[in-house]
C-alpha cells in the first residue's frame, strides 16, 4: 500500500497517526516512569532493555499458558522486579560500576530471551500467538475530533498502563516518601545522617523501576503485538532512558516525550510506504535522529540527580 | 613469591567466577536436554583442537580485538562509547565507497581500507563527541543511538548508491584487490596480525605516554586533573575519536576478511559483543586480547554444537553476559572481604 502525498493533509491521517502514536507510547512510558523513580534515587540502570524485554517474554510464555492477558502482565512485573532486585544486589550492596552492570544485564536479557523463546516455542517465522485486549470505547469522548481516538479508543492494557502511570505520578507529587527518594539521590550523606537507609531505599527504587520495565516489555508484547521474537523491545529500553533525561526527571515532561517518540515512531511505518524520493530507511533511523537532536537542544545545563551513578558509601564504613 | 601468590590470590575470584557462570549455563544445557560435559567437551575440542576451529576462532576475535582496544580506552577513562557497532558499519561503508571503485596494488589497498575504515568510523564517531562535549549529551545514550540510526543507512547505502549494478540483492560491489590475504601456517587471515600488532602499540601507549596518562587520569578523578572544562572536552572527543577510529578499522577487516562485499548482513553485532570483551579484559590491552580470543572459541565452539545438536547458540551469548556479572560481583566480593581482614588484621 502506499501513501499518496496528498493524503498527508487530511485530518484523518493525523488521528490515525497520533492514535498509533500514543498506542506507541505506552510500553516506552511505562519503562521511562520507572528508570525515572531508579534514577531520583541516584541509581542509573542501563539496564533497562534487558530488562524489559524479559518481562516481555515472561509475559508472553505466562498468557500464552494461562490464556490471562493480566496475569501476563503481573509476570512481567515480577520478572522485572526480581532482575531489578539482582541488578540492584551488585550496584548498591556490592558498588560495582553501574554502567558495567547495566550493560550486561542488558546484553543477558537480549541472548537469555531469544534463548528460552527458541527452545520453548521454536523459531518458526509464524511465531504462536495470544490474544490482545479488546479496545474499550469510551462513549462520547471518543467522538472528539483529533484527539478522540487517539486517547478514548485504545485498549484495556493501555488504560491500565496509563492509569498506573497516573497514579505514580500524583503520588510522587504529594508523598514523604518523594523527599526520602530524592534526598537520597541528591545528597546521600544527609539523607543517611537523618536516618534514612540510602541502600533500601534505593534496593526498593531500583526494584520497582524494574518493575515498571518489565511491565512496559509486557504491555508491548501482550497487549499490543500478541507475540512474541527476538530483540521484540527494539531499542525501546535505550529510548526509555533518553526520555528520562529528555524529561528531566520529571512525570508530565516523559509521558510529553514518550508521546512525541511514538507519534514519530507511528509517522515513520506510514512513510515507508510514502511515494517520495526520500528513501525509506531514512524514516526507519528518524525517531532516533530525533532524540538525538532532542536531546541535544534540551540538555545543555541540565543537572540530574547529584549522585546519579555513585555508590553510596558511610565514611565511618570499612567496607 | 608473595608477588606471585598475590597474582594467583587475585585471580582466583576470577576463575571461581567464570567457573560458576559456566555452571549456571550447564543447568540450562540440562533444561534444553543436552548433557553439559558433551556440550563443553565439543565447544573445547570444536573451537581448539580443529583447524576450522582455530581458524574461526582467531578470524573472529581480530575485530573484537580491535574494537574493544578503542572501547577500552574509553572505558578507562569513564567515556562510554557503546555505539561501535555503528562505527563499525560507518567504517565499512566508507572502505567500499573507494576501494570499490578504484583497485591499487594489493599492499596500498590494504593499507588504504586500514586508513578509510578508521577515518569512516572516526567521522561517525564525532558526531557523538559533538552532541557529547558541544550539547551536553549523555555519551552511552548519543553513541548508541547512533548505532542504531547507522543500521539503516547502511542498508540504504546497500540498496541505492554504492549497489553492484550487475547484483540483483542489495548489496555493493566486492572490495577487490583490498581483500585481506591468509596467514600461510595458521590458514586465516591476517587480520590477527593487526590485531596483535594494536595491542602491542595500545599497551606501550597506555603504558609509557601522556597520551595513557591523560586517559588513566581522567578515568580516575573527573574533576581534578584539569583547571579548565574546555580541556576536559577536548580529551574526551579525542578518547571517542579513538574509539570510533578502531571500531571502523575492524569495520573494513570483517569487510575485507569474511564478507567481501557490504550488506545489510555487515551489522553483525561485533561492536556490542566487544563491550563485553572490553569489560572482561579489565580494559587492559593485554586482557582484552585473551577476553576476546576466549569469547571467540566459546561462540565458535557454540556454533559447532548448534550444528551438531541443535542447541541454540544464544544460550552461550547469555553465557558470556553472565561471565560478566559474575566475574565482577566475585571481584567485588573479593575485595570486600579484602578490606575486611586487613581491618581485623590491623
Amino acid at each position: 500500500m502506499i501513501l499518496a502525498q496528498s493524503e498527508i493533509v487530511t485530518v484523518a491521517f493525523w488521528t490515525a497517526v497520533l492514535a498509533s502514536g500514543v498506542r506507541l507510547s505506552v510500553s516506552v512510558g511505562t519503562a521511562a516512569i520507572g528508570e525515572m523513580i531508579t534514577e531520583r534515587a541516584g541509581v542509573l540502570n542501563l539496564g533497562l532493555e534487558g530488562t524489559m524485554i524479559i518481562g516481555a517474554f515472561t509475559a508472553f510464555a505466562t498468557a500464552f499458558e494461562t490464556g490471562s492477558v493480566w496475569v501476563g502482565l503481573g509476570a512481567g512485573a515480577l520478572a522485572g522486579a526480581v532482575v531489578g532486585l539482582l541488578f540492584a544486589l551488585l550496584v548498591v550492596y556490592l558498588r560495582v560500576d553501574q554502567v558495567v552492570a547495566g550493560l550486561s544485564v542488558t546484553l543477558f536479557g537480549l541472548a537469555i530471551t531469544s534463548f528460552l523463546n527458541t527452545e520453548i516455542y521454536g523459531d518458526s517465522p509464524i511465531p504462536p500467538r495470544v490474544p490482545t485486549p479488546s479496545t474499550f470505547n469510551v462513549p462520547l469522548l471518543e467522538d472528539i475530533p483529533l484527539i478522540g481516538e487517539p486517547l478514548f479508543q485504545q485498549n484495556r492494557v493501555a488504560y491500565f498502563a496509563a492509569a498506573v502511570i497516573v497514579v505514580i505520578a500524583l503520588f510522587l507529587r504529594s508523598s514523604y516518601s518523594t523527599i526520602v527518594l530524592d534526598a537520597v539521590g541528591e545528597a546521600p550523606e544527609s539523607a543517611d545522617a537523618a536516618g534514612h537507609g540510602v541502600s533500601f531505599t534505593r534496593l526498593v527504587a531500583t526494584a520497582f523501576g524494574s518493575a515498571m520495565a518489565g511491565l512496559g516489555g509486557a504491555v508491548l508484547v501482550v497487549g499490543q503485538l500478541g507475540f512474541f521474537n527476538s530483540n521484540v523491545t527494539a531499542g525501546r529500553g535505550w529510548v526509555a532512558l533518553a526520555l528520562v533525561i529528555f524529561g528531566r526527571w520529571k512525570p508530565g515532561l516523559i509521558v510529553a516525550g514518550a508521546v512525541l517518540f511514538g507519534t514519530l515512531d507511528a509517522l515513520q511505518f506510514r512513510f515507508q510506504t510514502l511515494d517520495s524520493a526520500i528513501p525509506f530507511e531514512f524514516f526507519i533511523a528518524l525517531p532516533f535522529i530525533v532524540t538525538l537532536v532532542a536531546l541535544a537542544a534540551g540538555s545543555r545545563g541540565v543537572r540530574g540527580p547529584s549522585a546519579l551513578g555513585t555508590p553510596f558509601r558511610r565514611s565511618t564504613e570499612t567496607n | 613469591m608473595s608477588f606471585l601468590s598475590a597474582h594467583v590470590r587475585n585471580a582466583v575470584p576470577t576463575v571461581l567466577a567464570i567457573f560458576a557462570a559456566l555452571v549456571i549455563g550447564g543447568v540450562l544445557i540440562v533444561w534444553a536436554g543436552d548433557n553439559p560435559l558433551t556440550v563443553y567437551r565439543m565447544i573445547i575440542s570444536e573451537s581448539m583442537f580443529e583447524t576450522s576451529g582455530w581458524r574461526d576462532t582467531f578470524t573472529r576475535s581480530s575485530p573484537l580485538i580491535l574494537i574493544g582496544l578503542g572501547l577500552g580506552v574509553g572505558f578507562r577513562a569513564s567515556v562510554w562509547n557503546i555505539g561501535a557497532e555503528g562505527q563499525l558499519v560507518a567504517g565499512a561503508v566508507a572502505a567500499i565507497a573507494v576501494l570499490g571503485v578504484v583497485e591499487p596494488p594489493a599492499v596500498i589497498a590494504i593499507a588504504m581500507g586500514l586508513v578509510l575504515g578508521a577515518i569512516g568510523g572516526a567521522l561517525w564517531a564525532a558526531i557523538a563527541a559533538v552532541l557529547v562535549t558541544r550539547y551536553e549529551v549523555n555519551d552511552v545514550i548519543a553513541t548508541l543511538l547512533l548505532a542504531f540510526t547507522a543500521v539503516p543507512l547502511l542498508n540504504w547505502v546497500a540498496r541505492e548508491p554504492l549497489k553492484d549494478p550487475e547484483s540483483f540483492l542489495p548489496q555493493t560491489r566486492v572490495i577487490g584487490s583490498a581483500e585481506l590475504p591468509d596467514l600461510p601456517w595458521i590458514e586465516t587471515h591476517i587480520g590477527i596480525l593487526f590485531a596483535v600488532v594494536a595491542v602491542i602499540v595500545m599497551a606501550w601507549i597506555m603504558r609509557a605516554t601522556r597520551f595513557g596518562f591523560v586517559v588513566r587520569a581522567h578515568g580516575a578523578n573527573r574533576t581534578a586533573v584539569y583547571a579548565n572544562e574546555s580541556r576536559r572536552s577536548f580529551v574526551t572527543f579525542g578518547i571517542l575519536l579513538v574509539g570510533g577510529g578502531f571500531a571502523g578499522m575492524a569495520g573494513y577487516v570483517v569487510l575485507a576478511g569474511e564478507q567481501l562485499r557490504v550488506s545489510g548482513g555487515t551489522a553483525t553485532g561485533f561492536g556490542f559483543t566487544a563491550i563485553i570483551v572490553a569489560i572482561l579484559g579489565r580494559n587492559s590491552p593485554i586482557g582484552i586480547f585473551f577476553s576476546a580470543i576466549g569469547l571467540s572459541a566459546l561462540l565458535v565452539g557454540a556454533e559447532a554444537a548448534q550444528r551438531q545438536t541443535g542447541l541454540p547458540v544464544t544460550l552461550m551469548q547469555s553465557v558470556q553476559s553472565l561471565i560478566v556479572v559474575c566475574v565482577i560481583a566475585g571481584n567485588a566480593i573479593a575485595e570486600r572481604r579484602g578490606r575486611l581482614t586487613k581491618v581485623i588484621v590491623s
